[in-house]
């Protein structure tokens, strides 16, 4: 299975940010991925252009195997 | 033909659907599906295999986002894949418009149907925080080799 930043898209349209919603278009995105044996994960920051405060991060973990596993084994009997 | 000592296949996936009881159950009150949530817990938390309930200490608190968790979709019945019994909820987890400002990097399933809250599996991933926007979990494949719960 192949893995993409989910949040690489054309900009447009609002985002939810900690100063209320804001037009995409005035902020700076950063994005990020971790590619590992557990997980891909996507990360989407925005800032106000000239600022470091990060207004909006979203975060898309898409895991790739569950470490949990349950295994049962049938006993000898008479041994 | 020669008889071979195995677990039956089928007991596994039985054992998910609650169908054997080796020892005290408990009165069901119905034959449908339990419900079940998942909460996020803090990376300084201590969740693990010990966890045999929901247990707040540890777990995350921000903007919208409510002790015990969201609700976990399990459209999807377990099955068998060859001879492992897996389940995988049948969609994302998502946390939307969450603002959680301390580092968090495990999520508890555990079982809101039941009246102790009993716990299922915990999750890891890397430390994350989240700031006015959404946090999604994505399943992996519901195979053998990949399920979120596997019995193997």
């Amino acid at each position: 299975m192949s893995f993409s930043n989910v949040f690489d898209r054309p900009r447009g349209g609002f985002v939810t940010t900690t100063r209320g919603d804001m037009p995409e278009e005035t902020l700076e995105r950063s994005l990020s991925q971790v590619d590992n044996d557990n997980e891909f994960t996507s990360v989407v920051e925005y800032r106000v252009p000239g600022e470091t405060e990060v207004i909006h991060r979203s975060v898309h973990v898409h895991l790739k195997q569950a470490g949990v596993v349950g295994t049962l084994l049938a006993g000898t009997v008479g041994g | 033909m020669a008889n071979t000592q195995a677990m039956c296949s089928q007991f596994k996936v039985d054992i998910l659907n609650g169908l054997h009881a080796f020892g005290t159950s408990v009165v069901r009150g119905a034959t449908t599906k339990d419900a079940y949530k998942a909460a996020l817990y803090l990376a300084s938390a201590s969740r693990g295999a010990g966890d045999t309930v929901y247990n707040s200490t540890g777990e995350v608190s921000g903007t919208n986002y409510t002790a015990g968790g969201v609700s976990v979709t399990t459209g999807t019945a377990p099955s068998l894949s060859s001879t492992t019994a897996i389940f995988t909820p049948s969609a994302s987890i998502v946390y939307t418009t969450v603002t959680l400002s301390t580092a968090f990097d495990a999520v508890l399933i555990y079982n809101d149907t039941s009246s102790t809250k009993l716990a299922v599996s915990v999750h890891t991933f890397g430390s994350q925080t989240v700031t006015a926007g959404t946090f999604t979990i994505t399943m992996p494949t519901n195979d053998a080799s990949n399920a979120l719960i596997r019995i193997a």
